[in-house]
């Protein structure tokens, strides 16, 4: 039963807890069955075989794709299936399926698990081909996609739309073999030169193509319930826009522009797009993007190559590679066609070593003395950290494993370490609310030695019962995100202390591990994580991502860009600010001198929520007015309606801090 | 800036950045304390004052307004978001009257200068002629307010010097191109067909062409509560008489823009 919790886990965090996460995973249970294959030693080649034979074909009934899940069955194997990652898509367009099929046939495992896999799409793309024959698709579309499916294990795409049909399909068959978090790579590069023959050949003209990313993104975002991972809209389809050539210049076209206007148009919270961006971008693609921005779908994030391909080739990731990366499903960068890189397998707490610390120790002579010891048991955390994340197994992935260079030729399965890079990722929260923490004790204890760390820490262990003054002094200093250089220090001697141990860390694979200050569970570890001296309260969430909610845009831009991201901290950094859309419509012009400093100054990565307090509070008691209503959550976009009542909180909460400091 | 100017002490009440409304591009605006005039709907009460003022909330004295920085440690602030002063952004002085403390931090500003910053400033021009002549050398945007051209109404309600305006204002906008006319549309103050016919004379005469007006609001009753001092008037509140100026300037064919601020 356990590969059934995947597609149950976004009811993990309901109002209503845990017992109902069981009954969501009992109601899956019932809805989705396995496919076992009979003959001999099951393996997941056969499964998939079985599985392609045998699940129900659905034909589009207003769009001109293809696309289709059956709900109703799954393989079921063990271990933990490969995901949060995005196929090399262009292999199959550029090239073709059978292409990677001959380069992993043999009479060895693997080359028999390469053959069900084929065997198991070829009999697939037999039965969708029938179905479309039978089908009362229009005469002209029913055509075309007879001529795509016929063509598409064997031959390369031609034509522009025939390589959106071939994503869609290779894309549903990792939905159905319940690979989650599935991203859709850079495909403004990888279709350019199918869109660009296309219209010159007058094979359709620039509004079809338009068009057809429109219908290509409306399949996308169906099945959204089906394909949520842990929150409703946590999908992770994600597109990746623009970005760097390795000459230095900056690559974008037509379909980059086309792509950020269609996820405007399409108003839906996924698939959700990444733009790329670089202070040799034009601007004009920033304004487009702001537009797009404008559209409320929390799309595009922006990941500034200036700063993220450096980080990468420090890593040792190749010239080519970085300069050609896009990220897991949220920000965690990542090489298309050549990574296991498992970007978000856990969630490390920087609180839970301070909590261990002041529970044990709160004698100190110096601050340097309590910064020391902090950093101590912080490493020993992280470094039991480590070890449990060894433990995870991952289920043989012949599909994920033929689109992967190395694995052929090695004959090796992905899942045994068989591709190019195969290191592990990890977010971390609370790193902001520790480093409040020790500038609030620093400040009280240390300098102006108002209370002593006894009484601070018996006020956080009561939950600031009875101790209001100090709970409100602790809330109104927040440094965390500003321009303040022991912030920055803090937090860069804190986490370059782990890097070491992440960078002496080997997983089985001979793979190392990668953190960023980025995490989806800045409102889930927290839930049973005791106050601090951030003036957070037992169970509140911890900060969100890299944001000061007393802070202005620029300044906590500047923190970010001062943190230092080399050395493995690169797993994705983002700046999350809320807008009050009025805010930027009012003064898009300077909105885009905002975008074009905040660039060059050097952050990360960056998202927005644009979003007035108003509108959330109103949605909150009135859903009913808000089903459209989209709001920017972790990486990902979802319905505020969907969204339990703790997240609508936070949002609000930080919606209103944001209107102070505009 | 040489070493003593660096340790040379001015007085602000605040320094804020990615101001969006205070000139050109994004700018970090440094607000002065104390002012030259006194007006009964002043948005910014705790710069009236050069003293250094305790607020109250509550009952308790929870803080001041106002505090004393060097010009050393006021540079290294504005110069924070300098990446973001691209396309004409930079810094704006405000206040309170910013050119009263002038002299004091001209070594900061021949310094910014320098470093091609731009320099933006809000002034009532209530200020000594030397110190605006002075200016001109540093300054690269004026926003000036027109509060009343009424010469009783200026001394007896704002408490300033009409002829000594009229000059500055002479004076600045024959030396600059940049000039932004500022009207504040206080109600009995600024839209009194008295008033208006001075506005209209002065701004064709000098040909000023960069003209906003606005709408008086009482925004700062917390600040006024804090200081502990009466809240303001709020007969000075009207839509009329952003109306009645905003007429006024259309027929006689001045162009304008009505702001929010």
């Amino acid at each position: 039963m356990n590969y059934i919790i995947p597609f149950a886990k976004k009811y993990r965090f309901d109002d209503n807890g845990s017992f109902r996460f069981i009954e969501k995973v009992l109601k899956s249970y019932s809805n989705i069955k396995p496919v076992k294959s009979k003959n001999g030693t099951r393996t997941v080649g056969k499964d998939i075989k079985l599985l392609f034979k045998t699940i129900d074909i659905t034909m589009p009934k207003d769009n001109r794709f293809v696309y289709f899940i059956d709900k109703s069955k799954t393989i079921a194997v063990p271990g933990n299936v490969i995901s949060n990652f995005t196929l090399a898509y262009d292999k199959i367009i550029h090239g073709t399926f059978l292409d990677l099929y001959k380069e992993a046939e043999g009479t060895d495992d693997y080359g028999n698990e390469a053959k069900c896999v084929f065997d198991g799409i070829n009999c697939l793309v037999k039965r969708i081909i029938k179905s479309l024959e039978d089908s009362e698709i229009k005469e002209e579309i029913k055509k075309k996609r007879i001529d795509d499916f016929s063509r598409i294990l064997n031959y390369r795409a031609k034509h522009f739309d025939e390589a959106l049909q071939r994503i869609l399909f290779f894309n549903q068959l990792l939905w159905q073999t319940r690979h989650r978090l599935n991203g859709l790579g850079r495909l403004d590069k990888i279709l350019y030169s199918l869109y660009l023959s296309d219209i010159n050949n007058k094979y359709m003209t620039k509004d079809d193509a338009s068009e057809m990313i429109g219908d290509f993104l409306r399949q996308l975002s169906c099945y959204s319930e089906y394909k949520s991972d842990a929150l409703m809209g946590d999908i992770g389809q994600i597109i990746i826009l623009g970005g760097l050539n390795t000459d230095g210049s900056y690559f974008c076209n037509e379909l980059t522009f086309m792509f950020l206007k269609e996820q405007a148009a399409l108003k839906k919270p996924d698939p959700k797009t990444l733009l790329r961006v670089s202070d040799k971008m034009p601007q004009q693609l920033l304004e487009t993007a702001i537009e797009c921005l404008l559209a409320k779908t929390g799309s595009p994030l922006f990941s500034n190559d200036d700063v993220v391909i450096p980080a990468l080739m420090d890593f040792g990731i190749s010239v080519e590679d970085a300069y050609d990366y896009c990220t897991s499903a949220c920000w965690e960068p990542f090489i298309v066609g050549k990574s296991l890189d498992q970007n978000n397998i856990a969630v490390f707490d920087f609180f839970s070593a301070f909590d261990e610390l002041l529970n044990n120790q709160t004698e100190f002579k110096t601050f340097d003395e309590l910064l020391n010891k902090y950093i101590e048991y912080n490493n020993k955390s992280f470094s039991v950290f480590l070890q449990n994340i060894n433990k995870i197994q991952w289920s043989k992935d012949p599909i994920v494993s033929m689109f992967t260079d190395s694995c052929n030729e090695k004959r090796v399965d992905i899942s045994d370490g068989g591709s190019i890079y195969n290191n592990y990722g990890i977010t971390t929260v609370a790193l902001s609310n520790v480093v409040d923490s020790l500038l609030n004790i620093n400040e009280l204890v240390f300098e102006s030695k108002k209370y002593s760390l006894n009484d601070l820490n018996k006020a956080r262990q009561s939950n600031f019962k009875d101790n209001k003054n100090i709970y409100d002094l602790l809330k109104s200093t927040k440094k965390y995100g500003r321009d303040d250089k022991q912030a920055i220090y803090l937090t860069d001697i804190i986490t370059a202390a782990i890097s070491e141990i992440a960078k002496n860390y080997r997983n089985k694979y001979g793979g190392t591990v990668k953190f960023g200050l980025s995490s989806p569970g800045y409102n889930m570890v927290c839930k049973h994580s005791p106050a601090d001296f951030s003036g957070r309260k037992f169970g509140d969430p911890y900060n969100t991502h890299i944001s000061c909610m007393n802070a202005g845009y620029t300044e906590v831009v500047n923190f970010a860009s001062q943190i230092n991201y080399k050395n493995q901290r690169f797993n994705g950094n983002v700046v999350d600010f809320f807008l009050a859309p009025q805010f930027i419509l009012n003064n898009k012009e300077k909105f885009v001198i905002f975008m074009r400093g905040a660039i060059k100054v050097g952050f990360f990565q960056m998202q927005m929520n644009l979003m007035d307090s108003h509108t959330l509070i109103d949605a909150k008691e009135h859903p009913e007015k808000y089903n459209g209503l989209i709001v920017r959550v972790w990486g990902f976009s979802a319905y505020f309606n969907d969204l339990p009542s703790d997240y609508k909180d936070l949002l609000i909460e930080r919606a209103i801090a944001a209107e102070k400091t505009a | 800036m040489t070493e003593k100017e660096k340790k040379r002490l001015v007085r602000i009440t605040n320094i804020q950045r990615f101001c969006l409304n205070d000139g050109p591009g994004i700018r970090t605006t440094v607000f002065f304390k104390g002012c030259s005039i006194h007006c009964p709907w002043c948005s910014n009460p705790e710069n009236m004052l050069y003293k250094i003022q305790p607020y109250f909330s509550d009952s308790e004295a929870a803080g001041n307004y106002g505090y004393d920085i060097t010009l050393e440690r006021l540079k290294s602030e504005l110069k924070k978001d300098l990446p973001f002063y691209i396309d004409g952004g930079g810094i704006t002085l405000s206040g309170g009257e910013p050119l009263i403390q002038f002299p004091e931090y001209m070594p900061l500003l021949k310094q910014l200068k320098s470093d091609g910053i731009s320099i933006a400033i809000e002034t009532s021009l209530f200020a000594e002629p030397d110190t605006v002549k002075t200016a001109l050398y540093y300054i690269d945007c004026w926003y000036i307010d027109m509060k009343s051209l009424i010469p009783q109404i200026c001394k007896n309600i704002l408490g300033g010097d009409m002829e000594l305006y009229l000059n500055n204002l002479s004076l600045v906008s024959k030396n600059t191109e940049s000039l932004c006319l500022r009207i504040p549309c206080a109600h009995s103050i600024a839209d009194t067909p008295e008033n208006l016919d001075f506005v209209i004379k002065t701004i064709k005469r000098l040909g000023i062409k960069n003209i906003e007006i606005f709408k008086i609001h009482n925004l700062s009753e917390k600040k006024y509560k804090s200081l502990r001092l009466p809240l303001p008037d709020r007969k000075y509140i009207s839509d009329d008489a952003v109306a009645a100026v905003a007429n006024a300037l259309t027929s006689n064919n001045i162009p304008f823009k009505i702001i929010k601020i």
